[in-house]
């Protein structure tokens, strides 16, 4: 049996001195070696098939013939090996490749194991940097890979883990119940691991679960998004993650009924929370006082009821910069805009999908206190009326991003469009407006395709020194119209040369 | 323009916009300042210096992602600009979907100047010169994975792993695969 690592050892040590001539020069003394052994095992071969009973002595001087021909080859492989120009790359500038091969989550696993096959100096560049064995990795107790070889997937996932250290790595964790108590081993492999997490990312996991991460030293862990997590009878009331210093950005699912997971709120940046208590959410608001970006939801469907009668003092999130709200109660909207101000806000998404508002007066008394919007998404079924719109719009007039989703009638209209238009001395509303994406609006009845047409190319060609009299009026930099305005419309605009282009 | 100086000694002219897409060129304007003097790149060679720095014209050019682009390759326009100045992922991305078809031989033929790029690209910091995708397959699908046989033959690697070795290896692997 031919060792080939010897070969290699054998051939590197012989080339320790030589140049890349000497070595060319090798490998065509080696393949002439090849053919003079070809031109010998050929007929040598043609006799053996021809004796019936071929003589001992014949096949063994064939097989003796066969090895000295396999061992040049050998020679020859390895001397292409050593003189190939993937070789002049340094160990960290292949590692560096190696590095940037395994940047998608989806293939990184696969992708990590296939470098380190190749041949054992590439093995050794992959498993000596832990870095490349850092990508998220996503435990399923639920999936087929586990289920009926769980001692070979909790090996390979220890063996996994382990290359990575001691650097931090990304989990993402689905467990069962059932499984949960089945199969220990994997979750005892991943806790163990826990002072490592950079993110984790949770889907199913009970409360005890949670109670025996807050055991853990989560030194590491920068993200949480616990989902939702489920009641079950070894929970502690409210496991409390103390140990996160470096958290900052967590998303959470509460039911104001059931117990739940308290984690440091004052310590986060970014909180998306959803809840079915607007007193819960606000209540988690005033220990958040640092937070820059929040998303906050209640359901449409059942919702714990609001203690309207509560006067809470007015909660100011100074540094938050992006606000996303998705309330399923008209009253949460009012209650939550009544209660908190944003004086840096820079971005607010509103989604309407469940329910609109009776007034949005509380909406322009928040705007009123947010100066610098310059982003607004609204998006639902149940936006406020183009009216009322036109009256929210003025109070942002710092506005330069306006994206509308899912509009009817009521909402986007000529009303709308008009007073959005540029019209020489007066003022359109919303003139720092530049960029402006409609999805989903519904046509019939609502708006003309020519008060749209008008709108746009009003404020494209509008001069920004000298139109509108007060206020000088931004030309548009991007527009993302819905794909059924396609057509006639569509192309006539882009003629124009607007900067317009239709999404699905 | 910016004066480069090869290890060649060739010099050559270039838009600043397309130099400073070095970091490491980029560091050394804003240490000089403006300046008449010539930037010496004592580990470029002239003939990669080309590469790096003007427009693909010939079949032979190398593209944003350091493949050569074929001859036969009919629906590949030849990028407009030069591979130093392509930046983003996404741009790549863009440009690659439409290609139908790679010259197989590429690597193969001219892997010297493959490599010496990739040492000048990591020489001067420029990123997006680090053609990790010669380890993916280039003939059909753009995120497709070239299997290990594959790969050692492109670049002459020896196999020197024992069977025993390649086997545990290969177990290795079998936790994460679908079943």
């Amino acid at each position: 049996m031919i060792s080939v690592r010897n070969i290699l050892v054998e051939q590197t040590e012989r080339t320790r001195h030589s140049s890349k001539a000497d070595i060319h020069r090798f490998i065509e003394e080696s393949e002439l070696k090849i053919a003079s052994l070809e031109s010998q095992i050929s007929p040598l071969r043609d006799r053996e098939h021809s004796c019936v009973d071929a003589p001992q002595r014949i096949t063994s001087h064939i097989h003796s013939l066969v090895e000295l021909r396999d061992h040049e080859r050998s020679c020859v492989d390895a001397l292409r090996h050593i003189i190939s120009p993937i070789r002049t790359l340094p160990v960290e500038l292949l590692a560096e490749i190696f590095r940037l091969t395994l940047d998608d989550p989806k293939t990184h696993i696969a992708e990590a194991y296939r470098i380190s096959q190749i041949c054992s100096d590439w093995r050794n560049v992959a498993c000596g940097n832990p870095q490349l064995w850092t990508g998220p990795i996503c435990v399923d107790l639920g999936s087929e890979k586990i289920f009926g070889r769980e001692d070979l997937y909790a090996d390979g996932l220890e063996a996994w883990l382990a290359r990575s250290a001691p650097l931090s790595v990304p989990v993402s964790l689905q467990l069962e119940l059932d499984r949960t108590n089945s199969d220990p081993r994997i979750l005892e492999i991943v806790l163990r691991v826990a002072p490592r997490f950079r993110s984790l990312r949770c889907r199913g996991v009970p409360l005890s679960f949670i109670s025996r991460l807050a055991e853990c030293k989560l030194d590491s862990l920068e993200e949480l998004d616990l989902g939702f997590v489920e009641s079950d009878s070894n929970a502690a009331e409210f496991p409390a993650l103390t140990m996160v210093p470096r958290l900052r950005k967590s998303s959470i699912i509460i039911e104001a009924s059931r117990p739940h997971a308290l984690i440091p709120w004052a310590q986060l940046t970014d909180l998306t929370l959803h809840c079915d208590s607007i007193d819960v959410i606000l209540d988690i608001l005033v220990q958040c006082a640092n937070l820059t970006s929040t998303a906050l939801y209640t359901s449409e469907w059942y919702v714990y009821p609001a203690t309207a009668q509560f006067t809470r003092p007015p909660l100011p999130l100074n540094h938050l910069h992006t606000l996303t709200v998705g309330f399923g109660r008209s009253k949460h909207m009012a209650r939550f805009l009544g209660t908190v101000s944003a004086p840096a806000l820079e971005a607010l998404n509103l989604n309407f999908f469940g329910t609109g508002m009776h007034s949005v007066a509380p909406l322009t008394a928040f705007l009123m206190q947010s100066p610098t919007i310059a982003r607004l998404e609204i998006y639902g079924d149940y936006a406020p009326t183009s009216h009322e719109l036109i009256e929210v719009l003025r109070h942002t007039v710092h506005l330069t991003h306006l994206k509308l989703t899912q509009f009817h009638k009521h909402s986007f209209d000529d009303a709308l469009l008009n007073a959005l238009s540029c019209k020489d001395g007066v003022a359109p509303l919303v003139p720092k407006l530049h960029s402006l994406a409609m999805y989903r609006i519904m046509q019939k009845g609502g708006f003309t395709m020519e008060a749209l047409e008008h709108m746009l190319v009003s404020r494209w060609r509008a001069d920004p020194e000298t139109s509108s009299g007060l206020h000088a009026v931004a030309r548009w930099s991007h527009v993302e119209l819905c794909w059924s305005l396609r057509g006639p419309f569509f192309d006539n605009l882009q003629r124009q040369g607007l900067p317009i282009e239709l999404m699905y | 323009m910016v004066l480069l100086v090869t290890s060649d000694n060739e010099q050559f002219q270039t838009e600043k916009d397309i130099v400073e897409r070095s970091v490491l060129i980029k560091n050394m304007l804003e240490d000089v300042g403006e300046s008449d003097q010539p930037i010496p790149l004592p580990n470029v060679s002239s003939s990669v210096l080309k590469k790096v720095t003007q427009p693909s014209t010939g079949p032979t050019e190398i593209d944003v992602r350091g493949r050569y682009l074929s001859t036969a390759s009919t629906t590949v326009e030849s990028p407009s600009r030069p591979p130093i100045l392509e930046q983003s992922q996404d741009e790549t991305r863009k440009r690659t979907t439409d290609i139908s078809e790679w010259d197989q031989k590429f690597i193969t033929v001219d892997q010297e100047m493959l490599f010496e790029i990739i040492l000048a690209a990591n020489y001067l910091d420029i990123k997006s010169l680090l053609c990790r995708r010669w380890l993916q397959d280039g003939s059909q699908h753009d995120q497709g994975a070239r299997p290990p046989e594959e790969i050692r033959k492109l670049f002459n690697i020896v196999n020197d792993f024992t069977p025993e070795e390649e086997a545990q290896i290969k177990k290795e692997n079998e936790w994460a695969e679908d079943r």
